[in-house]
């Protein structure tokens, strides 16, 4: 019977690891994995929030930022989730469709017009801006002298340059390529995503494995941020890399929270909201998330070198929450051929 | 000693055997109803959501879909092509060469990579062929480590040394007059192929490239890793871009619907299961006497072909090894997030390892005696119970699983449990069919003994079966581990950072890409399912040592 004896070991084994209990209220949000990362904003954000509520933050990293909507959706009522935080201006439509996500009190509106610092005007009854930025290419300076000023000159580029892009299926960042070339092409989107094909090495499902790439020395390019070379200045103090200045101008991004209808701990999520536009939450961003803080707050040194557009892109959120799968579809069929 | 007449004979195999028949029919029965119920929901939910009949056939014709299906099939059919030709080719160099060691050693490899896991597989190709890869750094770059070349280079790598097995035994297969005959007619080396080696490779090839082809069709984690973007796609793949991004449940049921009919009709169609996996030996280096052996133009294609299968399986492999940085890769073992994974790992594992053998163990003691007292239905009903989920692929399952249940519990709470059943259901297949021979042997063997002596139930099983099976027992229970432990499908639908299991970490790892602790994890993998093999072998060796002592003072008891 010694193999019995061994067999109920392994299952005592099995049921061994216990979660630890914890009397505090638990604050769950869900965003994703380069939010929650050592050097990512998580980890200060955590801290400087639980100081005040006296509660306990988890950050559940997910493996995308559309991958948070979509997980919510997954979860439908059951969601654990209190906060999502990492969508984007573009799926605000597309989110509130999906009926999971809870108004927010009016007190919290009044603050964003207020306090913000966007770049325009920002009305939402439901998501809480927390930073913003344009997309860019980013690029090594000593690897590239000759930059593209725009989309064409993009396709100029010689052959063994491979540009590293994020899918719109999947990332914000790729969605957001997705329009910032619809709004400037439009009918002729198609074809010049069937022209682009070439200079893409691939495509990842999100922010971090494009960068990554790109850092490694596989690729030339990466779709990111105007943002992007701050960290670079600043936490590296390399000036060596520099986002690729296009004439058509920037495509926009603002990212949002929001909390969910059924949040376990609703009046926390308030709590977390109105913190998102404090100091607390925002000077953190610039450092740690590298985007333009969403909210009052000084800008460290590095930032004021930055590139900035003169022409922004935004399309409106419902615009795209009727259009997204058409062109998503189009983007699709003009890359698998 | 008395001796039963026939008739009595099966009434008495019918009295006796009444718990381990009902309790296979029970869980093929549960088997069954779980596949079937998910087949079913998925079924409704793509009705109900559509009109039925025109809006499936409109997603079925649908150019995104048509496209999925072309991009499949295209990679797939090169995966079976190249696969094929490298096995056959290598099998045939390796057969001629005729030399006991290279066989052996190329043997034991082709079946390493057999059960090496795809996300360490994608770790070790990149390794390889990436822009700093080995052969990158020597100067064969590839343009890209990702795309249609990676995805059938790492095709290769698993089913070529599959075709090469194949193949070989069945070279060895043939009688050795064959080749005296071959020999004292001076054939030449095209001739000897055209009558000797084709003939013998010839029934292979339908079922084997009709397998290969299936589970290149069907490949998830490998594409997932390597295909790099929407251009390199299988249905698989689809499916869980429409359940976890766009949670179009509807498509996600069509295309799951649309992948079982396609697997099934070629299923049906060239029936690559009827194929005899065996285990080949390696060669004696005397038997055979071909006249083509000292050819030099002979020898030459022959080390071609051994090393571009050193190449392609070898290498990547020792690339794993190579680009091994200790200094950062060590800080793996600093991670929480390691530690977590890897006791979930562990968990999952030695759990769906050990429950799935008793399951197949069940199932086939019942199947035994099903075919002993003639009832056929019900011993179709349980290889079909079994075989249902080669037919249908993870990830399908796993969606199943969630249009399902979705709706009474909340699933990333159970996410443990869902993908443990999902683990066990999935190896079944492959561990009933490479136990059941020698257990069935086994069963038969001992049936009149213990009948005469009274050692029944569980204590025949451990007295007599399990003894005797330990190699076979410890064979499949290190697949089954090493098959929950490598296993990338189910997981990345409820994977987060707070659920992760260790192949679900290395594709997170690997997907931040040059992460020296991706190698680390990939190494250890290895190492670990290595080491688990070894472990399940002590532990019989133990439980064979107790239980001989046992079996002689019982055999002496009993007969004295």
């Amino acid at each position: 019977m010694k193999l019995f004896r061994l067999f109920f070991v392994f299952i005592a084994c099995a049921f061994a690891v216990t979660p630890a209990l914890a009397e505090k209220p638990i604050l769950t949000i869900y965003t994703y994995d380069s939010f929650t990362s050592d050097w990512g904003p998580g980890p200060a954000i955590e801290a400087n929030f639980e100081e005040v509520c006296k509660c306990d933050v988890q950050f559940i990293g997910l493996d995308s930022s559309i991958g948070i909507l979509g997980r919510i959706q997954l979860e439908g009522d059951n969601s654990k989730a209190d906060i999502a935080l990492g969508l984007d201006t573009n799926l605000m439509h597309l989110a509130k469709q999906t009926g999971y996500f809870a108004e927010l009190p009016t007190e919290i509106s009044s603050i964003i017009n207020k306090n913000s610092s966007l770049p325009i005007n920002f009305e939402d009854d439901v998501f809480m801006p927390f930073d913003w930025g344009w997309f860019g290419f980013v690029y090594k300076k000593d690897l590239i002298s000759n930059p593209p000023q725009s989309f064409s000159d993009l396709l100029d580029l010689p052959d063994d340059m491979k540009i590293v892009i994020q899918d719109p299926r999947t990332a914000t960042p790729g969605l957001g390529l997705l329009l910032w070339i619809k709004s400037i092409y439009g009918e002729e989107a198609s074809t010049y995503w069937q022209q682009l094909q070439p200079k893409i090495l691939t495509v990842t499902k999100g922010w971090s494995e494009a960068y990554g790439l790109f850092l490694d020395g596989e690729a030339d390019m990466v779709l990111s941020y105007t943002t992007s070379p701050a960290y670079h200045l600043i936490a590296e103090e390399d000036d060596n890399f520099d986002v690729a200045a296009f004439a058509d101008g920037h495509y926009l991004q603002i990212e949002v929270a929001a909390i969910l209808k059924n949040a376990p701990e609703p009046d926390l999520a308030i709590e977390f909201m109105k913190f998102i536009s404090t100091p607390g939450f925002q000077q953190v961003i610039p450092t740690t998330n590298w985007m333009y803080p969403a909210f009052n707050t000084e800008l460290p040194e590095g930032f004021n070198s930055l590139f900035q557009p003169e022409k922004s892109h935004l399309f409106d959120s419902e615009m795209v929450a009727v259009k997204q799968k058409e062109w998503i579809n189009e983007w699709l069929q003009s890359s698998t051929n | 000693m008395f001796s039963f007449r026939k008739s009595t004979q099966t009434q008495i195999l019918f009295e006796h055997f009444r718990i381990s028949r009902n309790l296979g029919i029970i869980s093929g029965f549960l088997l069954a109803a779980i596949g079937c119920s998910i087949l079913l929901r998925m079924f409704f939910m793509a009705g109900g959501n559509y009109y039925w009949v025109e809006d499936g056939i409109d997603v079925i014709f649908a150019k995104s879909t048509v496209l999925i299906i072309k991009s499949a099939a295209w990679q797939a059919s090169l995966s079976t092509l190249i696969s094929l030709l490298i096995g056959l080719s290598c099998a045939r160099a390796l057969y001629r060469r005729n030399n006991h060691w290279m066989s052996k050693i190329v043997l034991s490899t082709s079946f390493l990579a057999l059960v090496v896991p795809s996300s360490v597989a994608a770790l070790g190709i990149v390794g390889v062929w990436g822009r700093n890869g080995l052969l990158g750094t020597i100067g064969g770059e590839m343009t890209s480590p990702f795309g249609l070349w990676m995805v059938v280079l790492a095709h290769a790598f698993f089913n070529a040394p599959l075709v090469l097995r194949v193949a070989f035994s069945s070279l060895q297969a043939q009688p050795a007059y064959f080749w005296k005959i071959a020999a004292q007619r001076h054939l030449t080396t095209m001739q000897i192929f055209k009558l000797i080696e084709w003939s013998a490779f010839q029934p292979l090839i339908l079922p084997l490239s009709s397998l290969i082809f299936l589970l290149c069709f069907t490949s998830f984690s490998i594409v997932l890793m390597l295909g790099g973007g929407p251009n390199v796609t299988t249905l698989e793949v689809s499916i869980y871009h429409a359940v976890r991004f766009a949670f179009d449940l509807p498509l996600a049921a069509m295309l799951s619907i649309l992948q079982i009919i396609i697997c099934s009709g070629l299923i049906l169609l060239s029936k690559p299961f009827t194929l005899h996996i065996t285990s080949p030996t390696a060669n004696k280096g005397t038997i055979v006497c071909r006249s083509d052996h000292g050819n030099i133009i002979a020898k030459t294609t022959d080390y071609i072909w051994l090393a571009i299968f050193f190449i392609l399986i070898f290498l990547p492999l020792i690339a794993l090894f190579y680009r091994l940085d200790l200094t950062s890769g060590l800080s793996l073992f600093n991670q929480k997030r390691f530690w977590d994974a890897f006791f979930t790992s562990t968990n999952l594992s030695l759990l769906s390892a050990l429950i799935s053998v008793c399951i197949a163990v069940i199932l086939i003691h019942s199947r035994f005696r099903l075919v002993q007292s003639g009832n056929l239905i019900l011993t179709r009903f349980i290889d079909f119970s079994v075989s249902y989920y080669l037919l249908m692929p993870a990830i399908v399952f796993a969606t199943g699983c969630f249009i399902l249940l979705r709706d009474f519990i909340s699933l990333f709470d159970v996410a443990f449990w869902l993908v443990l059943m999902a683990n066990i259901l999935f190896s079944l297949p492959f561990i009933t069919r490479i136990l059941a021979p020698s257990l069935e042997r086994v069963l038969a063997q001992h049936d009149k003994l213990s009948l005469q002596l009274g050692i029944t139930g569980i204590r025949r099983f451990s007295t007599l079966t399990l003894p005797a099976l330990h190699r076979e027992l410890q064979l499949v229970l290190g697949i089954s581990f090493a098959f929950s432990l490598g296993d990338l499908s189910v997981i990345t639908l409820f994977g987060s950072q707070n659920f992760e299991t260790l192949p679900f970490y290395l594709y997170q790892l690997f997907s931040r890409y040059g992460a020296s602790e991706a190698d680390m994890l990939g190494m250890f993998l290895l190492v670990y399912i290595f080491m688990a093999y070894l472990f399940f072998g002590f532990v019989f060796w133990c439980f064979r040592k107790f239980h001989t002592l046992d079996r002689v003072s019982l055999l002496n008891a009993y007969t004295r």
